[in-house]
């Protein structure tokens, strides 16, 4: 091709075709090889980021020309993608650029004064903040420190969600603030602290490629996690032995790879977990001296409810739910005689699983010779027992070792890109602190008020309210001034007619929406903040793998966005210590007397020890510029004091600008793949071989937990079950996805997937409206029998990114009691035509 | 318009069937392609057309197990450029 002219079309499209014949591991073609010396490549300014998106935790290479993203490709030299991205990438270079960004604070008010029942009209950064920090004064005043409250996310960078616990538990002195990943990832959370005493996967992505089998448990990972799909496909066709198990209470893409491919009836995945646990007994296949030397088994509080009002007759007749969290020891022996009744057998009659297919997945598990990987999300953690699941899913690779090594791992994979790295790791819980401490622990209180330079009491000792308990109390009048960052929240949450928007929309309270476009949730606010999103700031975020990923900004946020951190740092400035902080509190510090609550968490010596000569030249960076310091170090700095030398380490900030992130603890400047062995984690002495360091007896949990039924079931009224989920070309609310017309188009709106049968038998045709409604609201919709779900008789499933179809009117705030994580795949429904199809 | 490229894994025994139902998407091209079960596409969009929708398209198509975006890019179509090497 030399000398040939060829246009910017024919080059792009071999420099794409280079890019992917690489990535898919084949040999370039001699054409394409010619291309990495072009000159074109270098008009544009490339540079790593961490994917938006999920909690897989992709590397992208960014490109940016004249100050604005225009392409992007999956990073080579990322470990997690190794090149390639999912469809949800090609989002990455356009969500920023929605025609309906927001640019200017709106807030709502008549006659030129804020109003309640006002219109939005755009006002200053600084009338936004004068009216808000009124407010929030206000709330302090007349209920005190859990008066304000505020729901964050697991989007949110570690210095966001960091910034944002340090302000409520330190400043305003309240544990009410949580994430979103309340309701996503809060059940791992919980099954991780009871079965190991620690938080989040032992392994890593590295056991795809060292497993013989995989089993999904309520994970679609073709559609949500598309490149670690790519991953276990390609080790499943490259390695003829390896099999995939697929479990749901639906068929969906998933089952296309599965070799063993089974739809249970809802909630009894509970019945199968155990049965396996009692197959691999049955047929002497426990791990006996593994078992002995690194478990012990514990017999779980039963009966426990589901997290309901306590008004509720459900709640008011279960009679373990004032404690959900309790155990008690058992024996090996009495572990045994628990499962025992849950022969296969039984387990195919009330699974609706044949028991042929039962007997090979637990084969599976009790094969000493077969390696194997267990996949779960959102399957097994909205569910009202879903640390239940969590825990029986342990038991069967802790009765069998198969754990903590390469290809034997029980895995759970996250939503958002940074529930693991923000959500969990910094403690953005209304029950925790940063490196898995608890506020309810006077010790773990004592640490973070010394790291954080505060007098001893600061920090409450109550739990604040969860995400669920947060709408339940706005409603009430309790919480009366409520902070939203990146999350859509009243599109997000069960049985929004009920709680959300009424919780919202009271005139009691003032809600603060701080988003990058319009939502129903902002719609809902009172006064919202326009907010620069992604590759706009510098951020950090930690996958599902335990890797903590950084970038720098690289474009400028429009108009007058600012991002989450900005946001919440300035905000600090409007408040004194006195206005916060009781007189009692400030003898003890004196010497904060006078001061404003930014000059108390962030000017402490620590956040701001880093000054603005250090940033990376030729990148800007707002905060630092704003604050005067290099914000985003010292903030993540001061944060790893708390996990350093505690199983938690984080590497120095500056390397991660280096590496295509690092799975912690970083010890000696090494990552850690396997926790709990010997040789892979560094907290693990010779000798030893495997510690579950996380008790201080160094054991696992093996739980005895039975099946309990769920909340709400079908029954002659409401006859059909009712789940909801994500689609492919949408990321959760939509309020990004949403932004791309073609996508748009693609999948514009909610449908209703169901059953060909149940559709004949209500005399349904496809495309006909239909109301799907429940005890608590309906919405309409279009029916769906085919398509890319395959629903079994009795099941429907309608995906909640839409907001003009909003089916979390129609679903029901139950949550696990002991994780307090809504269960968003089963309540009852009844399904009536509304019009014919068009 | 704008330009992405994907590599397409599928059933081995589905491959034949499933490059030609690729072939067959306007302004789709294969770019290589191996039988044990992996093919790169790139697609091409006009202003008027939907790359988005093909992706899709591409990602829900019978036998296909998963479809990745490698590369994506918005370009102005005024320039030509050199060949390189």
């Amino acid at each position: 091709m030399t000398g040939a002219k060829f246009d910017r079309r024919d080059f792009l499209k071999l420099e794409a075709a280079a890019m992917a014949v690489a990535a898919a591991g084949m040999a370039p073609s001699a054409q394409a090889a010619n291309l990495a010396t072009d000159k074109d490549t270098a008009t544009l300014d490339w540079n790593k980021a961490a994917c938006r998106f999920c909690g897989t935790g992709c590397s992208v290479m960014v490109g940016v020309k004249e100050g604005r993203v225009v392409a992007t490709h999956g990073d080579i030299k990322a470990e997690v993608n190794r090149g390639l991205n999912c469809v949800k990438g090609y989002f990455l270079s356009k969500m920023m650029y929605g025609e309906d960004r927001l640019t200017k604070p709106l807030l709502r008010k008549k006659n030129g004064v804020y109003d309640k029942n006002g219109d939005f009209v755009p006002v200053s950064w600084d009338e936004a903040f004068d009216v808000m920090a009124d407010k929030f004064k206000a709330a302090l005043k007349k209920r005190g420190p859990n008066g304000v409250a505020m729901f964050g996310s697991g989007q949110w960078t570690i210095f966001e969600g960091y910034a944002a616990v340090k302000l409520f538990k330190a400043g305003f002195r309240t544990n009410n603030i949580d994430p979103n990943a309340r309701h996503c990832m809060a059940s791992a959370v919980a099954g991780f602290m009871r079965s190991f005493g620690i938080d989040e996967p032992m392994g890593c992505y590295d056991d795809i490629e060292a497993t013989d089998a995989f089993v999904l448990w309520g994970s679609n990972m073709a559609e949500m996690h598309p490149i670690l799909w790519t991953r276990v496909a390609d080790r499943r066709l490259s390695a003829p032995h390896v099999k995939v198990a697929v479990l749901s209470t639906f068929e969906h893409r998933s089952f296309d790879l599965a070799d063993i491919g089974m739809v249970f009836k809802p909630q009894t995945d509970l019945i199968l977990l155990n049965a396996i646990a009692n197959h691999i007994i049955k047929t002497g296949r426990v791990n006996k001296e593994f078992v002995a030397a690194h478990t012990v088994f514990k017999r779980g509080q039963t009966d426990i409810g589901y997290g309901l009002r306590p008004e509720h007759p459900l709640q008011k007749k279960a009679a373990g739910a004032a404690k959900p969290n309790d155990a008690t020891d058992m024996s090996f022996e009495e572990y045994a005689a628990f499962v025992s009744e849950y022969t296969i057998p039984k387990a195919a009659e009330l699974t609706g699983v044949p028991a042929n297919r039962i007997e090979a997945l637990a084969e599976i598990y009790a094969d000493p010779k077969t390696k194997v990987v267990s996949f779960w999300t959102m399957g097994f953690n909205q569910h009202t027992r879903g640390v239940w699941a969590n825990n029986l899913a342990y038991n069967l690779h802790l009765l069998t070792g198969k754990i903590s090594e390469p290809g034997n791992s029980p895995f759970s994979l996250t939503g958002q890109p940074s529930a693991c790295g923000t959500a969990r790791e910094v403690g953005t819980f209304s029950h925790r602190l940063p490196a898995d401490m608890l506020v309810t622990n006077k010790a773990h209180r004592d640490r973070a008020e010394e790291i954080w330079k505060l007098p001893e009491g600061t920090i409450s000792d109550k739990n604040g309210a969860h995400a669920v308990l947060q709408n339940r109390m706005l409603k009430d009048g309790l919480i009366n001034a409520y902070w939203v960052q990146v999350n859509n929240n009243i599109q997000a949450a069960a049985n929004a007619l009920e709680e959300g928007i009424p919780g919202y929309r009271n005139p009691d309270n003032f809600i603060v929406v701080s988003d990058a476009y319009p939502t129903v949730t902002t719609v809902c606010a009172d006064l919202i903040l326009p907010t620069a999103m992604w590759v706009e700031k510098e951020g950090a975020y930690g996958n599902a793998e335990r890797r903590t990923q950084v970038w720098r900004q690289l474009v400028t946020a429009p108009g007058e966005a600012r991002s989450d951190l900005w946001q919440l740092m300035e905000f600090s400035k409007r408040f004194k210590i006195e206005d916060v902080w009781t007189d009692e509190l400030l003898a003890k510090k004196p010497e904060y007397r006078g001061k404003t609550l930014f000059e108390v968490l962030f000017r402490n010596g620590q956040v701001d020890k880093f000054p603005v000569s250090e940033l990376a030249p030729g990148f800007a960076n707002q905060e630092s510029e704003a604050f005067g310091f290099y914000v985003h170090k010292g903030l993540f700095e001061e944060y790893a004091t708390f996990g350093r030398g505690h199983g938690h380490d984080l590497a120095p900030y500056d390397r991660y600008h280096e590496e295509r992130g690092l799975r912690w603890p970083v010890v000696d400047g090494k990552e850690t793949r396997w926790r709990f062995r010997e040789g892979s984690d560094p907290y693990v002495k010779a000798g030893e071989g495997v510690r579950f360091y996380g008790y201080p007896d160094g054991k696992a949990r093996i739980f005895a937990l039975p099946y309990e039924p769920p909340a709400e079931s079908p029954d002659e009224t409401f006859p059909f079950w009712l789940v909801t989920g994500r689609v492919l070309e949408h990321w959760h609310s939509g309020s990004m996805t949403r932004r791309v017309p073609e996508l748009y188009s693609a999948f514009p709106e909610a449908v209703c997937f169901m059953n060909p049968d149940d559709a004949a038998a209500l005399k349904l045709r496809r495309g006909d409206e239909i109301k799907v409604e429940s005890r608590r609201g309906y919405i309409r919709t279009r029916v769906e029998t085919k398509g890319r779900n395959t629903m079994p008789p009795g099941v429907v499933f309608v995906p909640w990114f839409d907001e003009g179809q909003l089916i979390n009117k129609v679903t029901l705030d139950a949550t696990d009691p002991i994780s307090l994580q809504t269960d968003f795949k089963k309540c009852a429904v009844r399904l009536a035509l509304v019009g014919e199809a068009r | 318009m704008e330009i992405a490229s994907l590599v397409i894994h599928v059933r081995p025994e589905r491959f034949e069937e499933v490059r030609e139902a690729i072939g067959a998407l306007p302004g789709t091209e294969i770019a290589a392609s191996d039988p044990r079960g992996k093919i790169v596409v790139t697609v091409e969009a006009g202003p008027g057309d939907r790359l988005g929708e093909r992706l899709t398209e591409l990602s829900v198509m019978p036998n296909v197990i998963s479809a990745t975006l490698v590369y994506h890019a918005t370009a102005t179509q005024d320039s030509s450029i050199e060949g390189a090497a």
